[in-house]
């Protein structure tokens, strides 16, 4: 019936402005829609892609930057698989409020969430102010799972992004299971070898039962 | 289709093949944009499901009923969304007879919060209002299933109100079409016709967001039980604070603190507010407009809440006074950047403070004026410090508000004698804004008849039926309480007159006049009203006093307010000849024409306006270097101790206390018969008889003594007991600054006898010290080791080894009729 193996909930957060929005358009419907407004809340959008064999369903769940609605979108962290923290290569405060943003993944979200950084609009080279190499050490430095630099506008590197985070989470999974499967295949066995012993108890407990019952 | 529900409804093992079947042939038309079909799809499922709401195989229907929706939502498409959300909510309205253990909401609550999110220029267009509409009947649609559900506490976890409550909130502040602002006219009223509200609306009705919100925000804290109160209200909090909802004017706020206190249980309201104190608490080095937001919904609500506040009464109170104070000392320390602002600030606590007030019983207003009072500090002019000084005027304005709604019924139950202590010391400190203030919570706590509004600014009245007042009869309870205590007020009046401000007399005078007039009208009997005769008079001779370095106005002014008083209290009790005095001495003071006494040229001018400086403007001119204001020699324009006492005498009253003196000597008795004493001739009538005489120890120094050695002689109205009472109550700061709230409780509670409580105290220390020096020390010896015999271990072992022996002895004795053997219990017999 499902059509789908895994299905992972991704939630984008950064600064206003940085481009989730048009980063999730971009990936979503292959659109780069032009003079976006302010997102409200949380938008919502759906994907589905393949890893190798596996259907993988992405909720993605873009929020709104602004400071008034972190509330609501504080929120939507704690059930995410994955976060995806966006700024924008062309300004610079929206990189300097990243730890800002990693204090807020640390208290709200599961400790366990893959985390990504983006950073996005690299499409506008000359305006470019934070460089790749600032970019790439601080998610080093931070742990980050997972570090790129996009552009919604070109499309670079946005599908890139995405299945990065579909097949990480994937490989994830997998190795959870199996090791969920070894754990019960270890159990079986555990339970199969110490079978004798309990037999044996088994059946002296019946013969006393038949002693007693014979009386 | 027909078919199809009358097959499902005979064969219920069916129905989960049923709804298998449609759900994927309606995931498969969607995939393929075949809307139409998803559509039919849809409205099978519903159908099947308003059908077989009694099928034993529900719950396995409403598994694939509930995946429908979820796909539908995932669809991204506005049309496929609503088509969900009516489904969800059709579904959500049936009562189900088992419960789903295993059921995820989480989905639904994530979407349908994004729902009410919808961006007006995304996916949703020009229809976002519908989608937040869906949105907000979604999340109704999952509180609803959750709350009725017995095995779905955990909707009312955080991190789902977390998102509830938000998006619920974000509709209710959106402008509406029109574009405004947030205006709760917007919202049809619930407050008053509260039951429409339970009911549930439909249809156009809820057309906008903002209606719709509205009653998902009643109808979520309404299922809110005392336990997942505090999930709700924080998020409520937190979007006030993320969207500066706070700041001033907090219409939307109040609206949804309103509508929260009218939706919630009401046992309950007391920890809404409770929450916002607390807020309020976080929040204290925050913005002060924030706090002054929180400070005005407050107000705004606790008067709602009221009846329910009981058990947290004083707390509340506490933590609002202690706001109070951290303010003012915050805005004393000069790290205050914005002082009007903070000004608000406290404006708006004490607005609270009294709204609160006025929800409450009147017992309890009673105890909420002690508590006031007991939290204003050191009356002891010596040692206050600057800022004391303006808390005491910040508390007395609390005071006066608390003051203000309460109805006095017996004025011995307000003035408890502690209480009226610090009223009449409040009455004279430094600060002339609270001297104001005292006396005007004397007047709102005298007035019992409305008076107070005609008497404020109280004219010479030729008629004084004219001021339309209500009088009545004083009861015995008042007549016993004023005789006790008519002293102190009159000689608190006398001093407070004699330490006007000049700057702002004549609204000193007209307080300190009404006052005057309103004790004459609510406790007007004999003794009383010759007691303010004696003050009036007294007050004339404080005015003639050519030793005291009053300016002419203030001379004038005390003079008016003499004239004016008499006038009052002389057609008051309707005695003639008095009147006719009064009228004589006015008339004589207006031929004589000195600017400023004129009280005549007042009337006829502007009845309302008594102001003499405007009176000297106008008659300035014609009598620039006549006489300022009256001598002793001017008999005509002064009224006659003996005159007066004559009139008195005529209608029946006991006139021989005018004779007294009256003292008004700045330093109390530090300066015994000399310096400020202003009576001349007859001091000797001050008579050693002493009764009820604020001044008996003026007599002299062995009298002083006596008075001073026995306590039960004085008498207990006297000005000196009640010196005694506030040094009392300044030597034991704990009785007043207790830590605890149960602490305070029990201060408030206990009628706090000062009197009482040193006799009882001496006499401890004296029964203590006669036992000490009478009995000899082997005996006092002897009584203690009796005393003290179980602390001796010897004996306390002897004690237990007798107990253990005794106990043996029960068990010895009880042992051989306890193990009945089997073979003596006598069965009945067929058991064999």
């Amino acid at each position: 019936m499902e059509d789908y193996k895994y299905l992972f909930k991704v939630v984008l957060v950064g600064n206003a402005g940085v481009g989730k929005t048009c980063l999730v358009r971009k990936f979503t419907q292959g659109i780069f829609p032009p003079g976006q407004s302010a997102t409200i809340g949380v938008d919502f959008m759906i994907k589905t892609v393949k890893v190798g064999n596996d259907k993988i369903k992405l909720q993605i769940w873009d929020t709104a930057g602004q400071e008034r609605f972190r509330s609501i979108t504080q929120s939507y962290y704690r059930s995410a698989h994955a976060i995806v923290l966006v700024y924008d290569v062309s300004c610079q405060p929206s990189f300097d409020c990243l730890p800002e943003w990693l204090g807020e993944i640390e208290s709200y979200a599961n400790r366990r969430v893959l985390k990504i950084l983006v950073g996005n609009k690299v499409d506008k080279g000359d305006e470019r102010e934070v460089p790749e190499r600032i970019g790439r050490d601080f998610s080093d430095v931070n742990h980050f799972d997972y570090f790129l630099e996009t552009s919604a506008l070109d499309a670079t590197n946005v599908d890139q992004l995405f299945e990065q985070v579909a097949t990480r989470l994937t490989n994830d999974m997998k190795i959870t299971d199996e090791r969920v499967h070894q754990y019960r295949a270890d159990a079986t066995n555990t339970t199969s070898n110490s079978g004798g012993p309990i037999k044996l108890i088994d059946r002296a407990q019946t013969q006393l039962n038949s002693c007693c019952s014979r009386q | 289709m027909q078919k199809l529900t009358f097959y499902a409804i005979s064969h219920p093992e069916k129905l989960e093949r049923i709804g298998e079947y449609l759900v994927m042939r309606m995931v498969r038309d969607l995939s393929r944009q075949r809307p139409v079909q998803v559509k039919i799809a849809v409205e099978a499922m519903d159908q099947l499901l308003q059908a077989c709401h009694s099928s034993p195989s529900l719950p396995q229907f409403s598994e694939n009923h509930l995946r429908m929706v979820q796909r539908l939502l995932e669809s991204n498409n506005a049309k496929m969304e609503q088509l969900a959300t009516d489904s969800f909510v059709t579904f959500s309205n049936i009562e189900e007879s088992s419960p789903s253990y295993h059921r995820q909401y989480d989905f639904f609550i994530d979407k349908f919060s994004q729902m009410c999110h919808a961006n007006p220029q995304a996916a949703y267009g020009e229809d976002y209002r519908l989608a937040r509409c869906a949105g907000l009947r979604g999340l109704r649609g999952v509180v609803w299933k959750s709350v009725t559900d017995d095995l779905h506490p955990n909707i009312w976890e955080q991190q789902h109100m977390d998102k509830i409550v938000p998006s619920i909130l974000f509709n209710l502040q959106e402008p509406d079409e029109s574009g405004k602002g947030f205006s709760s006219s917007h919202i049809p009223k619930f407050d008053n016709t509260f039951a429409d509200s339970t009911q549930p609306h439909r249809g156009d009705d809820e057309a906008t967001p903002k209606v719709l919100s509205d009653r998902c925000l009643r109808e979520l804290m309404g299922k809110a039980s005392f336990g997942s109160l505090r999930a709700v209200i924080e998020p409520v909090l937190k979007h006030m604070d993320l969207h500066k909802r706070w700041s001033p004017p907090p219409s939307f706020a109040i609206h949804v603190f309103r509508a929260i206190i009218y939706s919630i249980q009401s046992q309950n309201s007391y920890f809404v507010i409770q929450e916002l104190i607390n807020h309020l608490d976080s929040m204290c080095s925050a913005d002060a407009s924030t706090r002054i937001g929180i400070a005005t919904v407050l107000s705004s609500i606790v008067s709602i809440a009221g009846t329910s506040i009981g058990p947290l009464l004083l707390s509340i109170f506490n933590s609002l006074l202690k706001h109070l104070r951290t303010s003012v000392d915050f805005e004393r320390s000069g790290k205050c950047s914005d002082q009007p602002a903070e000004k608000m600030y406290q404006e708006a606590l004490i607005n609270a403070m009294g709204d609160f007030a006025n929800a409450l019983p009147d017992y309890q207003k009673v105890e909420m004026m002690m508590f006031t009072v007991g939290n204003i500090p050191n009356l002891d002019e010596r040692k206050s410090k600057q800022g004391d000084e303006f808390l005491q005027h910040v508390l007395v304005k609390t005071l006066l508000k608390v003051a203000t709604k309460y109805r006095t019924a017996y004025l011995a139950t307000v003035f408890t004698d502690s209480f009226l202590d610090t009223l009449l010391l409040l009455a004279l400190v430094r600060d002339p804004q609270v001297r104001l203030a005292t006396q005007q919570i004397f007047h709102t706590l005298l007035d019992r008849h409305d008076n107070a509004a005609n008497l404020v600014h109280l004219g010479y009245e030729i008629d004084v039926s004219d001021v339309q007042l209500t009088v009545e009869k004083c009861s015995r309870a008042d007549q016993m309480f004023m005789r006790k205590h008519i002293g102190e007020i009159t000689y608190m009046l006398s001093r407070a007159v004699a330490v006007a401000d000049e700057n702002d007399l004549n609204t000193h005078m007209d307080a300190i006049l009404c006052t005057m007039s309103l004790l004459c009208i609510e406790v007007g009997f004999d003794e009383s009203l010759v007691e303010l005769f004696r003050l009036s008079l007294a007050l004339q001779q404080l005015a003639l006093d050519t030793k005291l370095n009053f300016s002419d106005a203030k001379r004038n002014c005390i003079h008016n307010l003499v004239a004016k008083y008499m006038n009052l209290s002389a057609q008051l009790i309707a005695n003639p000849s008095l009147c006719q005095q009064v009228q004589h001495v006015v008339a004589c003071r207006a031929q004589r024409g000195i600017p400023g006494l004129n009280l005549l040229l007042n009337v006829e001018d502007s009845p309302m306006n008594d102001d003499p400086l405007s009176s000297t403007t106008v008659n300035g001119s014609v009598l620039t270097d006549g006489p300022k204001t009256i001598t002793e020699n001017d008999v005509n324009l002064l009224f006659s101790l003996e005159d007066v006492a004559e009139s008195l005498k005529a209608s029946g009253k006991d006139a021989s206390r005018l004779f007294v003196p009256f003292n008004l000597s700045m330093n109390g008795r530090n300066n015994d018969g000399s310096g400020d004493q202003w009576m001349n001739d007859d001091q000797n009538i001050d008579s050693t008889d002493g009764r009820e005489s604020p001044d008996g120890y003026k007599t002299g120094g062995i009298d002083d003594i006596s008075v001073d050695m026995s306590v039960d002689w004085t008498p207990p109205g006297s000005r000196k007991q009640s010196r005694r009472n506030t040094i009392f109550s300044i030597v034991n700061p704990p009785k007043l600054n207790a830590s605890t709230v149960d602490d305070l409780k029990a201060y408030a509670n206990a009628t706090f006898d000062p009197i009482e409580e040193d006799r009882k105290e001496k006499e401890l220390t004296g029964s203590i010290l006669s036992e000490i020096r009478n009995t000899d020390f082997e005996e006092r010896v002897n009584t203690n080791e009796s005393l003290n015999e179980r602390s001796d271990l010897s004996k306390s072992i002897a004690r237990l080894l007798v107990r253990n022996g005794e106990s043996t002895k029960v068990r010895d004795i009880g042992r051989p009729a306890k193990p009945k053997n089997v073979f003596e219990i006598e069965l009945p017999s067929f058991a064999y």
